[in-house]
């Protein structure tokens, strides 16, 4: 498919339970992301369910990130 | 293998929700009796009973004859057919019981509020989780 | 369970038509989506369908509908589902502007329905239908940039199908016998309100242009009461064979 954006999907089953990674969606919207999540990862009944774009992650070890002091 | 090893043993009254603890309340003897049998029964796809789930709103017997009101998580279940022939099968070879009724019904709507904790944790134990 | 109007008999197997046959094109196109999420939502809608189907049917034979009749014992001529689920001919982004609108239609209607014994029913229906609506105007927006000609022509015959489903005009608060039996608490004429302005705002800011909807469909002379349309026609035999099941009949649980 061309012309999407990877989206990191996140979900919590219960109130107070740690908000877990559970995987990614290819989407050309939000709003199609959100739907494709919700389809894709509807084995359980989440109590927390959300989508963040990738390029919206901060990075902050790992990743892209370089540790060196600017010049 | 009984049905009440399948589901893993017993499911005393902490498994209950209040809400299944409501329906039960008024419950003469021999309803008990029914209610515990159908507590035996698993549901297919989580290593719990329909009652632990919550899926049994009510049993009333009268005459030989008993009505279970019952319903589901989801409207498009696949064991929709199956769970109510489980339910049927369970209570008409029980002493004292000549027919039985399924009705399924929508009111209140099934929600994971109905479930203990003590239940989410045996799902979670297996690896699922409402 | 009291006895319905007539007319709302009819008013409830149109919406239950609508959504077998829905049911049934969500399964046939489950693998044809441009991606694996499409088709996973497809295949879910599908499943949800078939689920509100069987509680409608429980409502309608409780009304005296035969069960056999209802599940496919029956010639496509005697059913009532939108008249542009009949075939689906063109690619995904046709059958996307198809089932979308008619979808939401249905919905507009059970949802109008004021009865406190289907209450929580249609509530529980309102659940799944809410991904499905959601859905479809996210698929719908992609699609307005990606092929706007498409789907205009497309829509053109879908929405005023969708809106011979949900009926004629001139139901308003003061003509529709169902609002007037209390059967429902939204006339048709609100109804079609509902759903012309969904559209409109929809697409209002696409290049995905509406001019060509005949938005006034359908023609209450020509309106056929009973299936909810204009003019002829019905689902093919195949398509009757496949949700009779009749070549999966060993698989049934009786």
């Amino acid at each position: 498919m061309t012309g999407t954006t990877k989206y990191a999907v996140f979900g919590r089953r219960n109130e107070g339970d740690d908000t877990l990674h559970l995987g990614t969606v290819s989407a050309h919207s939000d709003r199609l992301a959100k739907t494709y999540a919700y389809n894709t990862y509807d084995e359980e009944d989440w109590n927390y369910l959300a989508v963040v774009r990738e390029e919206d992650l901060l990075e902050v070890e790992g990743g892209n990130v370089r540790r060196e002091v600017p010049q | 293998m009984s049905a009440k090893q399948r589901t893993g043993g017993a499911s005393g009254p902490s498994h209950e929700s209040e809400f299944v603890q409501r329906r039960r309340a008024g419950a003469s003897t021999f309803e008990e009796q029914l209610w515990t049998e159908l507590d035996g029964i698993p549901d297919p796809h989580i290593p719990v009973s329909l009652v632990e789930m919550a899926m049994v709103y009510d049993v009333t017997a009268d005459d030989g004859h008993v009505d279970v009101e019952m319903s589901f998580p989801c409207m498009g279940c696949p064991a929709y057919d199956m769970i109510k022939n489980d339910v049927r099968s369970c209570l008409r070879v029980v002493d004292g019981v000549d027919s039985v009724d399924v009705d399924v019904v929508w009111d209140p709507v099934w929600s994971k509020d109905m479930l203990t904790e003590p239940v989410r944790e045996k799902m979670r134990n297996s690896g699922i989780s409402l | 369970m009291s006895e319905w109007p007539a007319a709302a008999v009819d008013y409830v197997q149109a919406i239950t038509d609508t959504k077998l046959v829905l049911g049934h094109r969500y399964a046939q196109w489950s693998l044809a989506g441009p991606s694996l999420e499409d088709d996973i939502g497809g295949s879910s809608a599908a499943q949800e369908e078939v689920g509100h189907v069987r509680q409608l049917f429980r409502k309608l034979e409780s009304q005296g509908r035969d069960g056999d009749w209802l599940r496919g014992d029956r010639d496509p001529e005697e059913f009532a589902n939108a008249s542009c689920l009949d075939a689906i001919d063109g690619d995904w982004t046709e059958y996307m502007a198809t089932i979308a609108p008619v979808d939401r239609a249905a919905w507009y209607m059970l949802d109008a329905v004021d009865r406190d014994d289907m209450d929580g029913m249609i509530t529980k229906m309102g659940e799944d239908e809410y991904f499905h609506l959601e859905y479809h105007d996210a698929r719908l927006e992609t699609l307005a940039d990606e092929s706007p000609e498409k789907l205009r022509s497309t829509l053109a015959e879908t929405l005023p199908s969708a809106l011979a489903l949900i009926g004629p005009e001139n139901l308003d608060d003061d003509a529709d016998p169902l609002v007037d039996a209390g059967f429902t608490s939204q006339s048709v004429e609100g109804i079609r309100e509902r759903f012309v302005d969904h559209y409109r705002d929809l697409f209002a800011d696409t290049d995905v242009s509406l001019e060509d909807v005949d938005w006034d469909a359908p023609d209450a002379d020509a309106w056929d009461e009973t299936r909810r349309r204009v003019g002829g026609g019905g689902i093919r035999k195949e398509d009757l064979v496949q949700i009779r099941g009749e070549r999966n009949a060993e698989f049934a649980i009786e």
